[in-house]
């Protein structure tokens, strides 16, 4: 009997703490979930002159805002920091609302994290993005294809 | 004798008697006293201990991201600094300041704390060209862009509308505590909660000026009153205050008294939101942390403890620096402040920031939407207590401009139709085309109004906005080209009751035959009726749909042009699909949410999913750029440079009752109505009304131009769109329109033999014979 009250209060209180409490996203380093096999068949997050061959290589400027935020949302790649990788993106999205290579790289993450569907979505837009540079679309379609 | 000895026992008997009633009764006052005093301990020590305060949501907008290369001008930056609560002064010396020279401005930032990180303190130097940012630099090195403080537009607050900024006593300039105790308290670190003396000295002035004129509270009273009591002036309410006030004294140190006291007292009001505590008192009045304060502000926020409305030093300066003067004369009595100190700060200027006229202005309608989209994930009670920090997209400089153009316009249209003052209403919706991004919200012609909001509850016919999904699926048929000749010839639908639909254009005119993206541009509803019936209204509903409009349309004729309601937001969702060549986000306008200690709770991050082919969208795009270039928009290219390429749609309801315009450029869209809330015809197209609100925004705005990117599917061929014959580009009338491929016209014809045919009308005889 003691033993019943003692569980009734318990749930009780917990049902309380439950009630009050908010909840934390945290970071996101948890969420990586990509296997290794599908990572390798995509292209490379940085490579050397990668934002330029994303964008066909006569827009993306070398240096200013845009070339800062996506080095820095590299950066914080490399070291797993994705969530301030993303938010970097999302800056750099402010700025350059139609520059492909913050796609892809939106597209990227949420492969990492298994939303494959808005993976999709996101290398779809960067395709969309594309115009008619045969490069660059058919490195989106490397990411459309293991977004499916 | 006898009788004497039986009557005197009766006499001694009566006030003993007395005496024992009188005791029974003090026994019972003395159990009544303490049961009172066991439940008002009860009610000091579970608020005191407790959660002292409910603390608002605090919402801010976005920060200000400067980078070389960004469209903004000057004055705009200006203006928000000084919203922010910036000081322009003419050398910055510490944060919270700016200087402009000219094109040049030094700012020196505060630490900010941001959802997605933090920026230090530090001196911000920008340089702009024109309205160009032109260099950034921090600390004197330049770097590639920095971010600035966001201006703080509202709170979600309980029905008492308090704000405060806590504190803690470390944080508080010794000075300020000092002043505080010397000007309301002196005998505070020696009495027990009341002050017998205080209370004499008050009860004395009063009975000489016969009024009351001076109270006799202890800061502890004073905190009890506010914290636990109400204002009333009863004997019941004073007891208590008295006995809680000894209680509060007898549990508790004095130094946590001064510092509840500190973050509780009432210091101003501004609009709705309450200002409580010496913490947002700091940063209201000053625009500094209270740590900063200077000994001549700290006299004046001391001094307008007293009366807080009646000291307000941005509405009655003179009475706010005579109160000041008298604080500062007291620190100078009590040896807070040295002769040299008090003649220097007394003549120091208040220093409070600038009100502007829009300082401190909170953005209603925003604020609802911001509200409405958080509650799908957060209690009430969270927003209004916990202290969250709620960051938006809301641009302070698209909001101004967008309010200012809607109040002026509506105000000049009155006049110019003779339309009776303040009988027309508007309400428009701006945001970023690719992110969805919600960057203005206007929900009424006073734009600091908190009621109903006509962004987002209005929900009105959308007339001809409804004409861009009605050809859009006509072209992802792929049946239909843009220069596909359609017939503007009456036309009848019968309804299964026997009813007759049969619209008629504006002009009340038929337009013969004409190509397909033309009879957008014009906007004629005879053709459009036609090509709606003909493509079906299976296919066109499902294009709302596609589009992001959510309700389920009725399969009926009359919605090919637009019968049906929808609030300005719904529409801005549905435009936002075409303007981001049918990639549909939905429309947000948070960007993150975290404690109020900084920890990252949510964020809502970029959705985005294709709901229209990219072709089909590119066509669309096309022909809606047609209506600003030839058609029912033109009056936007009297307004801005025609390079933008700007794409929109008029619209206007039956009997005119709804005046719409939709339209975007690369980078912004943005929706506007203006209607009458009595639902009264007005003597307004969307052309007319809504247009010129959308002009008067945007012109005042660095827009990029729309510059769509044509797929591997869309190849652009020179045309003559009557005759769907391809010819040369420098052939008269030659049009260069885009085609998905496989669907260009394949006859092609020489600039010769196009005049000659011209001239002999055949190219109609060629399509529709004799």
């Amino acid at each position: 009997m003691r033993y019943f009250v003692f569980v009734l209060l318990f749930s009780l209180l917990a049902g309380c703490a439950n009630q009050q409490s908010l909840t934390f996203i945290g970071d996101e380093n948890t969420g990586e979930q990509i296997t290794s096999e599908l990572f390798a068949s995509l292209p490379a997050w940085q490579v050397p002159g990668f934002a330029v061959q994303i964008n066909g290589g006569n827009q993306y400027p070398q240096q200013g805002a845009l070339a800062k935020l996506l080095a820095d949302a590299d950066s914080a790649f490399l070291q797993r920091r994705y969530a301030d990788c993303r938010s970097y993106l999302e800056r750099a999205q402010r700025i350059a609302p139609r520059e492909v290579s913050v796609y892809v790289r939106l597209s990227y993450l949420a492969l990492l994290f298994s939303q494959k569907s808005q993976a999709q979505q996101l290398a779809l837009r960067a395709l969309a993005l594309s115009g008619s540079d045969e490069q660059v679309r058919g490195e989106v379609n490397k990411l459309i294809g293991a977004s499916r | 004798m006898r009788a004497m000895k039986k009557s005197a026992p009766r006499k001694q008997h009566k006030p003993r008697r007395w005496l024992g009633v009188l005791l029974k009764l003090m026994l019972a006052g003395a159990v009544a006293l303490a049961c009172l005093m066991v439940y008002l301990d009860a009610q000091v020590r579970e608020k005191f201990e407790g959660k002292r305060w409910a603390l608002p949501a605090k919402v801010y907008a976005r920060p200000l991201e400067l980078y070389a290369g960004l469209g903004l001008n000057p004055d705009d930056l200006r203006q928000e600094l000084l919203q922010v609560g910036y000081r322009e002064v003419p050398v910055v010396n510490e944060v919270g300041q700016f200087a402009r020279n000219g094109d040049e401005f030094m700012i020196g930032r505060r630490y900010v704390q941001l959802w997605d990180g933090a920026e230090n303190a530090a001196r911000i130097e920008v340089a702009f060209e024109g309205n160009t940012v032109e260099d950034v630099a921090i600390n004197g090195n330049p770097v590639e862009l920095a971010r600035l403080e966001p201006l703080l537009i509202g709170g979600i607050y309980t029905a008492h509308n308090e704000d405060r900024d806590l504190i803690q006593l470390k944080e508080v300039p010794p000075l300020l505590a000092q002043t505080l105790v010397a000007v309301e308290d002196r005998d505070f670190y020696h009495h027990f909660g009341i002050s017998i003396k205080g209370i004499s000295r008050a009860m004395l002035a009063n009975i000489k000026a016969g009024a009351w004129v001076q109270g006799g509270s202890t800061l502890t009273q004073q905190l009890v009153k506010n914290f636990y009591l109400n204002q009333e002036r009863t004997l019941y309410r004073k007891t208590t205050e008295v006995l809680m006030a000894i209680l509060l004294d007898m549990h508790y140190d004095k130094n946590e008294i001064l510092e509840t006291y500190l973050n509780e007292v009432f210091l101003g009001q501004s609009g709705r939101r309450a200002i409580h505590g010496f913490g947002l008192a700091a940063q209201f009045y000053f625009g500094k942390h209270i740590s900063k304060l200077e000994p001549h502000e700290i006299a004046l926020i001391v001094g307008m403890v007293k009366g807080p409305s009646y000291y307000n030093p941005r509405r009655f300066a003179e009475r706010a620096l005579n109160r000041r003067n008298t604080v500062l004369m007291v620190m100078h009595e009590q040896g807070l402040l040295s002769d040299a100190q008090y003649k220097h700060y007394r003549y120091k200027t208040l220093g409070v920031t600038q009100a502007s006229d829009y300082k401190n202005v909170e953005y209603p309608a925003f604020l609802q939407l911001v509200q409405r989209q958080l509650r799908e994930d957060y209690n009430e009670s969270d927003l209004t207590s916990e202290g969250l920090k709620i960051y938006t997209s809301l641009d302070p400089i698209v909001q101004r401009h967008a309010e200012i153009a809607m109040q002026n316009r509506l105000d000049q249209t009155e006049r110019e139709y003779r339309i009776a003052r303040d009988a027309l209403e508007g309400a428009m919706v701006v945001a970023a085309t690719e992110t969805g991004e919600v960057e203005a919200l206007i929900g009424a012609r006073n734009p600091r109004f908190f009621g109903f909001n006509r962004a987002l509850d209005a929900n009105r016919p959308v007339g001809s906005l409804a004409k861009p999904a009605v050809y859009l699926a006509a072209l992802r048929s792929q049946q239909y080209t843009l220069i596909t000749p359609l017939d503007d010839a009456p036309v009848t639908v019968a309804g299964r009751s026997g009813t007759k639909w049969q619209p008629e254009n504006y002009d009340k005119q038929n337009h013969g035959i004409l190509p397909l993206y033309q009879a957008m541009a014009t906007s004629l509803n005879q053709a459009t009726a036609r090509l709606g019936m003909t493509v079906g209204l299976d296919k066109v509903v499902q294009t709302f749909s596609d589009l992001g409009v959510q309700q389920e349309l009725p399969k009926y004729p009359s919605i090919l042009l637009g019968s049906f309601s929808l609030s300005p937001f719904e529409v801005a969702e549905m435009y936002q699909t075409l303007a981001a060549s049918g990639f549909h986000t939905p429309l947000k306008a948070i960007r993150g949410v975290t404690t109020a200690d900084g920890e990252l709770l949510s964020r809502y991050g970029y959705q985005v999913e294709q709901s229209i082919d990219s072709d089909s969208a590119y066509l669309i795009q096309f022909a809606m750029q047609k209506v600003v270039s030839e058609g029912t928009g033109q009056y936007l290219l009297q307004r801005m440079p025609a390079e933008l390429n700007l794409a929109g749609k008029t619209g206007t309801s039956d009997s005119q009752r709804d005046s719409w315009f939709a339209g975007f450029s690369g980078d912004k869209l943005a929706v506007t109505w203006v209607g009458r809330d009595d639902n009264k015809p007005m003597p307004l197209t969307g052309a007319s009304g809504a247009l010129r609100v959308w002009a008067d925004t945007m012109a005042g705005l660095p827009l990029k131009p729309l510059l769509p990117l044509p797929g591997e599917g869309i190849s652009q061929q020179w045309v003559l769109p009557l005759s769907q014959q391809l010819t040369d580009a420098d052939c008269e009338g030659a049009q260069l329109i885009p085609f998905i491929k496989g669907s260009e016209p394949t006859e092609q014809i020489s600039c010769h033999a196009a005049a000659t045919e011209e001239h002999s009308g055949s190219w109609w005889q060629s399509i529709f014979g004799d």
